[in-house]
């Protein structure tokens, strides 16, 4: 049984203009101990699907099991026993963390919220513990988020999310925020963390570099929808959705040599208020046929095994033989 | 356009320390460079690194105090800029050196069409009228490829991307011969990031304009610049061509930074990062800046602060261990 | 250590420094140490410190009881013996006015603190629960504060008598709507900050999210407000008292002082100046140490 199996998960918010499809039809599995990125550029709906699945929303249709039990619908005290085992790592290291409280009182917030820690000594000690995990050094116990820089205050916020032993954590772009060669070191602790307590993650980011290194399949999104799924070393090989070339064509690469030919995209990204049936990529798409713009939504077909396209002209513009 | 070969800016030896409430941060410490009319050169480090104090020297906007500036000078022209008077360094900035900055949003002025504010800062440099502001205006509207219908718009109807490319509009509207771009493109997705890239690349060639381009990304580095510089600690601890940099790095840190950053092509099981923290800038050490974070750092290094050494021509490293390339 | 500091740049190191770096220190105690580097707000401290220990110490401060008439004494001018005079009774007026600042004091601090209880608590659920809740509590808050509140003070005083239990009760219950409103406007700044959804992620429940991290985060603008607050309602006791529905003589409120002393304006000035000078002193206290903590708690302004 997968860990996580999420099926048709839709999130819509009602804005003024109508209603705002920030994730559409969404499914897919995760195994344990496996790690899932998902992809997209700004307003894709990713970090979205990440407090859908989570349940900092509730979700307008569709389902979220875990371990088998839908949490999508349960009601809200049952869910409560079920969070320890499903946390989150935040994006700002510099916004998530209460800039009222201790390293410590940080730390330990958790651990006193379900009481799992009978006596005041046994909370030292787990915090202790983790801040070890985390190679945090205790002499930073008694400081403030403030005074700490961006990838030390990323380890409080790891070590919060691995207080209460997850099974299943999302991490909400855990590096963007930092430098280069402190991404790297929180990067590899989250690879560590994986091997040592069997995690499963979720990482949702937007920087492809990333994303490939730490995943063993991806997600690309594009306005709310999955475009395209494969496993990480597959897609950066074969990447067929016209949107996914872009992407990954647009990566800066920080090498003289071998540079990817851009493919460029025209125009902004269409609105996702109120979105009409038919391939959302259509206005951007350097493929695009009157086809896409009237069709409807392409539905993500199994092109190769275990790699998933929702394009209408996938064969055609990759030249693969017809599958279906 | 004329070719020079005298530089269009260059800093020399600048030392730049402020006043914070914590104690004085030393933000640059002893950096020198110069841009030729045809360079674009890029400035890389991490946060704190000092990259952005740089740039607001080199526009003499650096408010004083906090800031001081030690020692060491800018000169835009050939000419020090410290010497100008306030008016004089308004009609340099914008008509010589232009600068834009990482976040387009607060750049605007939100309740003036995007059009009048080009035209505005036209009119500001150039002896013209209303009308003939409002077309050029307009000229450069359609050059940073956005359609003359929007004219009127306000910056809120604008996505992120197009009001990046009104910035840079204005920056470039008294054709100025330095535009200073300080991380341009961080605050925008990569296939925005892409275009405006690509857009800036194409206007600094129309244009003939230098460029120097202050970002944290290597990546961006090597897709547009043909100079760049490895800035720690407000140290240039390595500079140089790009191929220099790319193809030869000597300096630790910035094979460190090479390190660092997952490969697309490649496929690494563990990433190499540099170890320990940034820097604390208020406590910097009287000998190398990165001893602490460096693998192979020895009594020596901890003796005196390193000089820059050439070790090809052009190619500058400031490490002890910085050997004569063989070819 | 350092790399290039000049021996200017170094003596402002050392002075910046003195102290040892601000380290280990929340917004809270940074904000503190902002504070008491003001010269406004360490004043207004001061005035307060000063009134709050004369009410505390006022039997040792005066020979004379406030209540001790002494006809042969009466209407006196200030001199050595009676600093501020003697009113019609001849009483002392120091005495008075010390033990003044007994009854407005805490009176004025009660009523502030009881609005701070009701509308407080109204003002984060609204803020928190949002929605039909924050309607309805706003729109309920809206009527409330549609009625002046010195009038409520006054009717509800005149309904359950003069005495300090009700005077408190009144004057709070003018200060609500204003006191919510001040709630839900800090709470609404900080709610949608990343650490409230961290802790909700975490399984938080409401009670801890809004008492251990919205309000401890919301309270800059709240204790200005509460600050401001003081003053106004010093002014409202003191103002009930003096056109009648206060504190009633023979207790020495400074606005039933300020109110006897009237009648002997053109003859006595003395007896209304020094009552003024008392509420002046408290109400400048109060709006000084605001002014203060408005420059101490806006970052901005470092």
């Amino acid at each position: 049984m997968a860990l996580l199996e999420v099926e048709h998960l839709k999130q819509y918010f009602p804005v003024s203009k109508g209603l705002l499809h920030a994730v559409d039809d969404v499914s897919f599995t995760l195994e344990k101990g496996k790690t899932l990125g998902v992809v997209g550029e700004s307003g894709c709906g990713k970090s979205t699907l990440g407090k859908t699945i989570i349940r900092l929303l509730d979700p307008t249709a569709g389902t979220v099991r875990f371990e088998g039990q839908d949490i999508a619908k349960m009601p809200a005290r049952e869910f409560h026993k079920i969070r320890p085992d499903i946390q989150m790592i935040f994006q700002d290291p510099y916004a998530s963390l209460d800039p009222r409280l201790s390293i410590r009182e940080l730390i330990a917030e958790p651990m006193r919220i379900y009481k799992t820690q009978p006596t005041k000594e046994a909370l030292n000690r787990r915090v202790d513990e983790l801040m070890d995990t985390v190679s945090l050094a205790k002499r930073f116990e008694n400081s403030y988020p403030h005074e700490l820089d961006g990838g030390r205050r990323q380890r409080i916020g790891i070590a919060r999310a691995l207080a209460l032993n997850p099974k299943l954590i999302v991490c909400d772009e855990p590096v963007s925020a930092l430098d280069v060669s402190i991404q790297a070191q929180v990067l590899n602790l989250l690879q560590d963390l994986q091997k040592e307590l069997g995690l499963t993650y979720i990482f949702i980011t937007h920087d492809m570099s990333v994303v490939k290194h730490i995943s063993d399949d991806i997600i690309v999104m594009y306005l709310g929808q999955i475009v395209e799924k494969a496993p990480a070393k597959v897609l950066f090989q074969q990447h067929w959705h016209p949107y996914t070339k872009a992407l990954l064509s647009a990566i800066p690469v920080p090498s003289l040599h071998n540079r990817p030919q851009r493919v460029l995209l025209q125009g902004e990204l269409s609105s996702p208020i109120n979105p009409k049936d038919t391939c959302r990529f259509a206005g951007r798409c350097a493929y695009c046929t009157e086809a896409c713009k009237n069709g409807k939504t392409p539905a993500l077909r199994e092109i190769a095994p275990d790699h998933f396209v929702a394009c209408h002209r996938v064969q055609e513009i990759n030249a693969l033989p017809d599958a279906t | 356009m004329e070719k020079k070969t005298t530089p269009i800016a260059k800093v020399d030896d600048l030392v730049i320390h402020y006043e914070t409430r914590d104690g004085v941060v030393e933000a640059v410490n002893g950096v020198s460079f110069e841009i030729l009319p045809a360079d674009t050169f890029g400035l890389v480090g991490e946060t704190g690194a000092g990259k952005t104090t740089i740039a607001l020297a080199m526009m003499g906007l650096l408010p004083y105090p906090p800031t001081h500036i030690i020692r060491g000078k800018v000169e835009i022209d050939g000419e020090d800029i410290a010497k100008k008077s306030k008016n004089d360094m308004r009609a340099i900035r914008g008509k010589k050196v232009s600068m834009i900055f990482q976040d387009p949003m607060t750049a605007l002025n939100p309740v003036v069409g995007i059009g009048d504010q080009i035209a505005e800062v036209i009119l500001l440099h150039e002896r013209c009228t209303k009308e003939e502001a409002q077309k050029k205006a307009l000229d450069m509207l359609q050059m940073v490829g956005i359609r003359p219908e929007r004219y009127k718009d306000y910056p809120h109807q604008l996505s992120g991307g197009m009001k990046q490319r009104v910035v840079i509009a204005i920056a470039l509207a008294c054709n100025p011969e330095l535009l200073i771009a300080d991380e341009p493109t961080t605050a925008l997705d990569v296939t925005i990031q892409a275009q405006v890239l690509d857009m800036i690349k194409d206007l600094r060639d129309r244009f003939g304009t230098a460029l120097m381009l202050i970002t944290h990304d290597l990546g961006i580095v090597a897709d547009i610049c043909n100079k760049c510089a490895v800035v720690y600690a407000g140290e240039i601890v390595e500079i140089g061509t790009v191929e220099d940099i790319f193809d030869r790095p000597q300096h630790p840190y910035t094979l460190g930074l090479f390190a660092s950053i997952p490969s697309l092509d490649k496929d690494v099981e563990r990433l190499q990062p540099v170890k320990g923290q940034i820097i604390d800038p208020t406590d910097l050490p009287p000998y190398c800046s990165f001893c602490d974070r460096c693998d192979r750092c020895t009594e020596q290094c901890r003796a005196a602060d390193p000089k820059l050494v050439e070790v090809s021509p052009g190619h500058f490293v400031k490490c002890i261990f910085a050997r004569k390339e063989a070819d | 250590m350092a790399k290039n500091l000049t021996p200017e740049m170094q003596k402002i190191n050392a002075r910046r420094t003195k102290h040892g770096k601000v380290r280990q220190s929340t917004p809270g105690k940074e904000a503190w140490l902002r504070l008491i580097r003001n010269k406004v707000a360490i004043l207004g401290m001061i005035i307060l410190i000063l009134l709050a220990l004369v009410a505390i110490l006022a039997p040792v401060l005066t020979p004379y009881g406030f209540d001790e008439v002494n006809m042969k004494d009466k209407l006196q001018f200030p001199s050595a013996k009676h600093p501020f005079g003697t009113d019609q009774l001849g009483r002392d007026m120091l005495t008075r006015c010390i033990y003044g600042t007994r009854i407005t004091m805490p009176i004025a601090i009660f009523a502030v603190l009881f609005a701070i209880l009701v509308g407080g608590v109204l003002g984060i659920i609204a803020a928190y629960f949002g929605g039909t809740v924050d309607n309805t509590i706003m729109r309920i808050i809206d009527i409330w504060g549609s009625i002046p509140g010195i009038m409520l003070a006054i009717a509800i005083v005149a309904c359950l008598g003069n005495n300090e239990t009700v005077l408190v009760i009144g004057l709070s219950m003018g200060a609500v709507p204003n006191m919510a409103r001040t709630f839900r406007g800090a709470i609404f700044t900080v709610i949608d900050s990343d650490y409230v959804e961290s802790s909700k992620a975490m399984g938080a429940s409401n009670f801890r999210i809004m008492f251990r991290h919205l309000v401890p985060n919301a309270v800059g603008p709240v204790i200005l407000a509460i600050v401001g607050l003081l003053g106004v309602e010093v002014l409202c006791v003191s103002a009930l008292s003096f056109v009648g529905v206060g504190i009633s003589p023979p207790t020495p409120e400074w606005g039933s002082l300020l109110s006897t002393g009237r009648q002997y304006l053109s003859s006595h000035a003395y007896l209304c100046l020094f009552p003024g000078i008392m509420i002046m002193l408290a109400v400048l206290g109060f709006n000084l140490l605001g002014d203060g903590l408005r420059d101490a708690l806006d970052p901005r302004l470092k």
